[in-house]
């Protein structure tokens, strides 16, 4: 996994999965890295074939971490198979996902 | 990959069965092998990836509510896959729970507790028979038709 300053604002890439084995360290990795006050957060998800309960909770952490900021969390190009699950428990109400 | 059959009525119905040691971490490549025996035997790719979400979850959760005395336990899992329907029976360790009739999603800020809901949206059927030996969650899945 990538994270990268932009000013206010981390670009989290190269998430190969999102679930039960690797959400704590991914919402671990990702708080401290927003430490410095950046607010908002894009998670490039292009590279991600798979996210389950466990990994939305590790995303909601991060859009409560944000939001405690006044920030956001973009979900950035998920994959099909991602955009399932994303839709089925209604995240596009809390993120703002960019499609490809 | 290949598997076994199962005789249900007089039909013999591919069977894989696999055993899953209690680590989050195994549950992945246990899931590509279901994927794969499906796919294999013609499944759609839609139905598949439903199916791959469901198993996860349900063995996330047999693994994260196992006792410390089920740990060296595996997860015993079977998947069958007739002209029908997709059936996963997935045998924990756990103390078991009330299966509820309907499951409504969490509030969005939650960030546990969507398992379940995921499994019974994505899954045409799920039942959960709690036994002295184990517990049985049953997972089906209409088939679409074969691809």
């Amino acid at each position: 996994m990538k994270i990268e300053v932009e000013g206010d604002k981390l670009r989290v890439s190269g998430v190969k999965e999102l679930g039960a084995s690797n959400a704590s360290s991914f919402r671990h990795d990702v708080r401290e890295a927003m430490r410095d006050g950046q607010k908002n957060v894009d998670v490039d998800l292009s590279d991600t074939t798979y996210v389950d309960s466990c990994g939305l909770g590790a995303l909601i952490s991060l859009y409560k971490a944000a939001s405690g900021l006044q920030g956001t969390v973009r979900l950035l190009h998920p994959q099909p198979s991602v955009q399932q699950i994303l839709e089925l428990t209604r995240m596009h109400r809390i993120f703002e996902i960019v499609e490809n | 990959l290949t598997g076994t059959a199962q005789t249900v009525g007089q039909t013999q119905v591919p069977l894989l069965e696999l055993q899953l040691a209690c680590d989050l971490g195994q549950v992945r490549s246990v899931a590509s092998e279901a994927r794969s025996f499906l796919l294999g035997l013609g499944c759609q790719e839609l139905e598949v990836v439903d199916c791959e979400l469901a198993f996860v979850e349900a063995c996330n959760n047999a693994i994260q509510y196992a006792p410390p005395t089920a740990k060296q336990t595996p997860v015993s899992i079977q998947v069958l896959c007739s002209a029908e329907d997709i059936l996963f029976r997935i045998m924990d360790h756990t103390l078991g729970f009330e299966l509820p009739a309907r499951i409504d999603p969490p509030g969005l800020n939650n960030e546990r507790g969507r398992g379940l809901f995921i499994i019974r949206s994505v899954m045409d059927e799920v039942m959960y028979d709690r036994g002295p030996e184990g517990n049985v969650l049953t997972l089906r899945k209409k088939r679409k038709g074969r691809s």
